[in-house]
Formats: C-alpha cells, structure tokens, sequence
C-alpha cells in the first residue's frame, strides 16, 4: 500500500476566487455585503427599500444571485441602483467566480458598496466565501424562533441578523425576544436589526447603520 | 447542502494528484470535515461512490475524518473544543465563545493497493 499527501482544501479555487474578489473590491476602497436568508424571507424587497433610502447619500451597487430568472434585477434596476444578475441555473448558491465576473460589470470606481443577494438558501452559501466584508443573514418572522438552532452554520458564519416582516408578529405566535435570543445562542457577536419592509419600521436604523459601515 | 458537487470537486483534485495508471489501484481518499463545513459526511460518502462508479476511480471509497470545531473563551481564555456550534465554555459556562476554526473540507491523504504482480 502507497500513501499519497494530498492536504488541499476542496474549495480552494473558490477560496482564491474570493481572495481575487476581496482584492478588487479594497482596491477601489468598495466594501461588499452577502445578503444571504431562506427563499421567500423578503431580501429583495429589504433592498429596494434600503436602496430608495440611501439614494444620495451612498452609492450602491447589486449583485443579483437567483437559480432563475432575472425577475429581482429588474426590481432593483427600478430603483436606478446599477444591477448585475448571476443566473445559476441549478447552484443553490453564488460562488466567487460568478461574483468576480459580475463586479467586472459594475464601475467600482463609481461605488460606496456592493451588496450581493445571494440564492435562497439557508444552507450552502455558508460554505462559499465570495470576498464580502460581512454575511447579513435574514430571518422572516413567520420562519419561526427555532430557525437560528436549526441552522447554526449560516448564523455562525453571517455578523449580522436582520429579523424582517415584524409587521406580522401580531398575527404570528412569533416572540421576537425568543427568536433573538436563540440567535445569539448560536452567535453571541450578531448584531440584530428588526425591519418591515411594509411599514418602513427599523429600516432607517439599518441604513444608518449600513451608511457609517461602508464609510469605515 | 449539494454533496455530489462536492463529491465532483474531491475527484477533481484526486485526478491531480493520481496518474491514470494510478486511478485504478486508489483505495481510500481520506477527507477531513468540520461542522461548520455545512457537509453531511453520510450523504458525502454515498455521492463521492456514485460519482466515481462506472470510472477508472470506482474502486475508490472516501474515509471521512470528522474533525471538532475549536472555541477560544473571551471570559477566561480557556481553549476546547466541541462537535456542536452552539455551546458555552465548559471551564467558566460563559456563551462568550470565539470560533476558530470548524469548516474544514479538505483531502488530506489517498491509500492506494499495490500493484499487481509486485511485492508486498
């Protein structure tokens, strides 16, 4: 029997890809967020809004990640934020290749940030490093309060948890103390952030916040 | 999480590091896997034999070495580790806990038979 030393990491072209990326990206002194939540958890809607807020006051640039369509793209482009979408026709997730050739086509010397919405997904973009600054995880209260415990790698590897939709906790058995505090069970460095996209409740607390991180 | 694309990743590698008179006699590929990996080593063993079933490398199983992820307490500075993502320092009990490492996914040795007609 023959023994062969191999210790390579099988994501390390990913890994590279992402380092190229974080490059580029500091480079042109862009910071770079990865949007990252179950399907269906309001990351789209949580943008258009977050863009409209921050119009004139940062520059922002969209990378759209979906498994189809380019249905999302078109709601940012409406918002005049410049857009790029990365159709991954089956991935259930971005990987940094995908991301490096879309900030190819965004003009990062015209930008404060990017913001990458990744695939819906709670599971498989946690393993795929594609050169943002930090991981925004989002948790829609109908998901339920157990989702952190469920889920703990996408907790462990996001800084930031945005809970959205609380315009529906009254109709919902949903305890925002107890969500929030199996979240930092798993995570004791999560910075919490509660929005409704519908009402516009929190969400100038999140740009403000959004504006002073890209300005860091 | 998507095992057989990683499973499709693992061949790639094995490929660079085996000859094609190689392939045939590999035997084992040991893979190390952290839980912060987001991989089930079960279902990533099952994909890795489909993958590889029918080719040159079907005499190929992988050996997944599950490895603990390592915690650093803010509280007390103790070191430990732990199979689960969730916990608190088992020295002061505080939540406090600094991750260190835990997404390991990488292929660290291949085992390959002699072979034939050669000495053992």
């Amino acid at each position: 029997m023959s023994v062969i030393v191999v210790q390579r990491k099988v994501l390390e072209k990913n890994e590279a890809a992402a380092a190229r990326n974080r490059e580029t990206l500091r480079a042109h002194g862009v910071r770079a967020l990865n949007l990252v939540s179950s399907p269906g958890a309001g990351k789209t809607s949580l943008l258009e809004r977050t863009l409209e807020a921050l119009r004139g006051r940062l520059r922002v640039g969209v990378i759209e990640g979906d498994v189809q369509t380019d249905l999302d793209a078109q709601r940012i482009a409406r918002t005049g934020a410049p857009v790029v979408q990365v159709v991954t026709e089956g991935a259930c997730h971005l990987e940094a290749k995908g991301v490096g050739d879309a900030l190819a086509n965004l003009d990062l010397p015209g930008l404060d940030l990017v913001i990458i919405e990744n695939v819906g997904n709670l599971v498989c973009p946690a393993a795929y490093d594609l050169g943002e600054d930090l991981k925004v995880v989002l948790l829609s209260t109908p998901e339920g309060e157990e989702k952190p415990l469920k889920y703990p790698a996408m907790f462990r590897h996001a800084s930031v948890l945005v809970l959205t939709k609380i315009d529906l906790v009254p109709h919902l058995g949903c305890d925002l103390a107890v969500l929030r505090e199996n979240a930092l069970r798993v995570n004791p460095d999560l910075a919490v952030f509660e929005v409704s996209a519908r009402t516009g409740e929190g969400l100038a607390r999140w740009c403000d916040w959004l504006e002073s991180r890209a300005r860091a | 999480m998507h095992e057989v694309g990683i499973a499709l990743g693992i061949v790639e590698l094995v490929r660079e590091h085996v000859s094609a008179e190689q392939a045939p006699l590999l035997r084992v590929v040991r893979v190390r896997v952290g839980p912060l990996s987001g991989v089930s080593a079960d279902a990533l063993g099952t994909c890795f034999e489909g993958v590889v079933a029918g080719t040159d490398l079907e005499g190929a199983r992988l050996l997944v070495v599950r490895v603990p992820a390592r915690f650093a307490c803010r509280a007390c500075e103790a070191s430990f580790e732990s199979g689960r993502l969730a916990v608190a320092c088992p020295r002061c009990a505080s939540p406090r806990v600094r991750l260190e490492s835990g997404a390991e996914l990488s292929v660290e040795e291949l085992e390959l038979a002699d072979p034939p007609g050669e000495p053992a």
